[in-house]
């Protein structure tokens, strides 16, 4: 009951959206053959491929002007700009651009349909590889299935098709987090793939290289996620900040709909805050809205952006979809509160994740080309250093009507 | 001939200039402007002229289309993320979000489009065929003698398609549907063929296609082979620098090589066609003032193409900005195109204060 109390608070978000909820699948290949993969969930009975790439959250640029629908020239970094879509593919047999795939049956399909014109439907996987190619086909996706892109919280990794972890690399991978606000006493799920690491540690304490993490944190706090190998150490910082407006009558503890349950204190944690003396304030508070700070420590072949953090707003399954969870709440340290989710054997494979998780594969620390500065995602505002430039130009057509007025006085007195 | 008429290389240089915006950049402002400024040249340039209507008739056909593809745009294109209205999804093709993206797309593609239909009507009615064809290089003088014929063709056949509407109009026909067509197409297929056998009869009056220089065969062989040369070498060079990337040096050799040799075989061709001018032409200082504003305005925007590329692009879906950037020295590099305008206006009024009649 108490724990059914707990699964409300965290569904509670979102409980219009719950029913028919649909997940596909979508990798994008990069030229070092790096991947980015990702869940996304849509409550349509099938969206466009078009669309399904739009709502990972990447960076997508795309010539909406050709007669065959759109075309993607750029994800991320990589790719071409708009005014020049396929500006690796000048004639020949060969040419570098974004093609498109589908994972039918036991194996990828270059697709015959464009982006727009395909739908997807749940459970799809569908793949973008940048890479040579012709205009028959390209260069293949690796090979994935819906299941471990989609069902990344079973702890495995995914098998067989993930090459060996590598010695030679520092370890790699993303750390990620359902929101990166929440209010005072709700939770949210940390969840973190690494590749080629010997030892992974969240906030010091060792954990899975692949995991999720039930957080509540009471104030803003960071959680950082090291994994270190023979050959060097990746640290990834996620801030979690604390809005504390958010339900002002709501203690910390004790209010059913918000907080977690208090449990038996004799548990033990499974993960010991960073800062177990900190009743105060944690040392390396951030400032208040900053989403990532870079991370102190030596960052080796993995710039902070490489976590990719999607703006999407996440839909949380309902309360009836979600197995109860077992939930413990550490009363012994005040803050922060970690509160573990344990990964119980029944949650484990049927709980669908309702987070959009990204993987970075094969082995490839993060290229330069792919996380060097990001173009900010649609700049739809309006800039107002553009307003002088307005003003020069509603002068000049001024000037432009007034001599057409004059022109055309002239012509009548003639 | 208008005696008031600028000279043509001074007009070929502000047609460059004014087209240049229209075919290098879809920012909605420049086209603006620029379609103002041909809007104004083509106005003054149109005043008692007679072939100005059809060229007005062509330019709002333009429009027409263009206020067509608006809507059209605007329904199947569905990308962008600032939405005006949501059509239902289960309508094929059309149904989906409608976002101001694709109106300025549209707009903006048409505005193009309109700008260069005025651009080059201004320059047709400022400048006489003629004139235009005593410009082109003796070697393709014959060739400039068919394509002014033909450009010709299409003025001339809407200013008769007129006047017999007219002339049926005041006989009392009236058009009713496609059968009553025929009196009206008749008479403009005979006018049509008549204008031709008068202007083959005319040309060959004047000696057209005979040859004033004795050409031996073998030069005539020599020059032949080398145009064909020059083209197949022009053709794999082209070629190479697309297909063989890693050929470039021989792909550019190849091409400059056949660049080469075509011009010397035209050269050699030019040779053999003599003319004489009965009219010269005259270089006045309206003349000087169009000719260095229309190449100060193209250097301006060439300068900026080659070297600010970024400045001219503008694309309003994501994840660009729809907001078009607007710099000064573009918008003078336009606003100066206007000034021809003006001359030809004050020239009209100094030419009619001499002669009131």
């Amino acid at each position: 009951m108490v724990l059914l109390l707990v699964a409300a608070s965290l569904g509670g978000a979102s409980v219009s959206a719950q029913s028919g909820m649909n997940r596909a699948a979508i990798i994008a290949r990069f030229a070092d053959g790096q991947n980015l993969v990702k869940c996304v969930q849509f409550s349509e009975a099938s969206i466009s491929g078009e669309e399904l790439l739009r709502r990972t959250g990447w960076t997508i640029v795309i010539d909406a002007d050709t007669d065959q629908g759109a075309a993607i020239c750029k994800v991320n970094e990589t790719g071409c700009e708009v005014d020049d879509c396929f500006c690796r593919c000048r004639g020949g047999s060969q040419c570098e651009y974004w093609s498109y795939w589908h994972w039918i049956g036991d194996e990828w399909e270059y697709s015959d349909w464009g982006a727009t014109d395909y739908d997807v439907t749940d459970g799809a996987l569908e793949g973008w590889s940048w890479g040579p190619g012709n205009w028959v086909t390209g260069t293949e996706p690796p090979a994935f299935t819906f299941e471990q892109i989609c069902n990344a919280n079973t702890t495995q990794q995914p098998a067989g098709n993930t090459p060996e972890p590598r010695q030679d690399l520092p370890p790699s991978g993303d750390f990620e987090s359902e929101e990166l606000t929440v209010a005072r006493g709700a939770c949210t799920v940390l969840d973190w793939v690494i590749f080629d690491a010997e030892q992974v540690t969240l906030d010091g304490a060792p954990v899975d290289a692949q995991d999720r993490l039930e957080v509540c944190p009471t104030e803003t706090r960071r959680y950082v996620l090291v994994a270190t190998n023979a050959i060097g150490q990746l640290t990834r910082e996620l801030t979690i900040t604390v809005s504390g407006d958010a339900p002002p009558a709501s203690p910390p503890q004790g209010a059913p709909t918000t907080a977690p349950p208090p449990q038996p204190p004799q548990q033990q944690p499974t993960l010991p805050p960073v800062n177990p003396e900190g009743a105060g304030p944690s040392p390396i508070l951030p400032p208040p809205n900053a989403e990532f700070t870079p991370a102190p420590g030596p960052i080796l072949d993995a710039p902070p952006q490489a976590v990719e953090v999607t703006a999407t707003p996440i839909i949380r399954p309902a309360v009836t979809d979600t197995p109860p969870a077992f939930v413990l709440t550490l009363t012994a340290f005040p803050t922060p509160v970690l509160v573990a989710r344990a990964q119980s054997d029944t949650a484990g494979d049927e709980r669908p994740s309702p987070t959009p998780i990204l993987v970075a594969l094969a082995g490839g620390a993060a290229s330069a080309e792919q996380v060097a500065a990001r173009p900010a995602a649609a700049q739809t505002a309006f800039d107002p250093a553009l307003l002088p430039g307005y003003g020069v130009f509603l002068l000049m057509m001024a000037g432009l009507l007034g001599a057409a007025a004059w022109v055309w006085q002239r012509g009548r007195a003639r | 001939m208008r005696d008031e008429a600028l000279h043509p290389v001074a007009w070929t240089a502000w047609l460059v200039a004014a087209a240049l915006p229209p075919l290098t950049t879809r920012n909605p402002l420049y086209l603006t402007l620029t379609l103002l400024v041909a809007g104004i040249n083509f106005s003054v340039l149109g005043q008692g002229n007679a072939t100005a209507r059809g060229w007005a008739s062509l330019v709002r056909f333009g429009a027409t289309l263009w206020l067509l593809t608006i809507p059209f745009t605007m329904l199947t294109n569905h990308h962008g993320d600032i939405v005006l209205f949501t059509l239902p999804e289960s309508w094929p093709v059309i149904g989906g979000p409608i976002t101001l993206e694709s109106l300025l797309y549209g707009l903006t593609g048409g505005l193009a489009i309109i700008g260069l239909l005025l651009i080059f009507s201004a320059f047709n009615l400022a400048v006489d065929q003629a004139r235009l064809l005593r410009m082109a290089p003796a070697f393709a003088y014959q060739a400039g003698v068919v394509t002014a014929i033909a450009v010709a063709f299409v003025p001339q056949m809407a200013s008769s398609w007129q006047d017999i509407r007219e002339a049926q109009q005041v006989r009392g026909h009236r058009f009713h549907g496609l059968r009553d067509l025929l009196p009206l197409i008749m008479p403009l297929l005979v006018t049509a063929l008549e204008r031709a056998m008068q202007l083959a009869e005319s040309m060959e009056a004047r000696g057209f296609g005979g040859v004033t220089v004795a050409v031996s065969p073998r030069d005539r062989t020599i020059t032949q082979t080398m145009l064909l040369a020059g083209l197949a070498g022009l053709g794999i060079g082209l070629g190479a620098i697309g297909f063989l990337p890693q050929q470039r040096a021989l792909g550019v050799a190849l091409t400059a090589a056949g660049v080469l040799l075509l011009m010397i075989g035209f050269w050699q061709q030019g040779r053999t066609v003599h003319r004489t001018t009965y009219r010269r032409w005259v270089w006045g200082r309206r003349d000087r003032m169009v000719l260095a504003i229309g190449v100060t305005s193209a250097l301006i925007w060439l300068a900026t193409w080659l070297m600010r590329g970024e400045w001219l692009f503008y694309y309003p879906y994501p994840p660009y900005s729809p907001w078009p950037t607007f710099h000064t020295v573009l918008g003078f590099a336009i606003l100066m195109l206007a000034i021809p305008a003006l001359l030809v206006q004050q020239q009209r009024q100094e030419v009619g204060a001499l002669d009131p009649s």
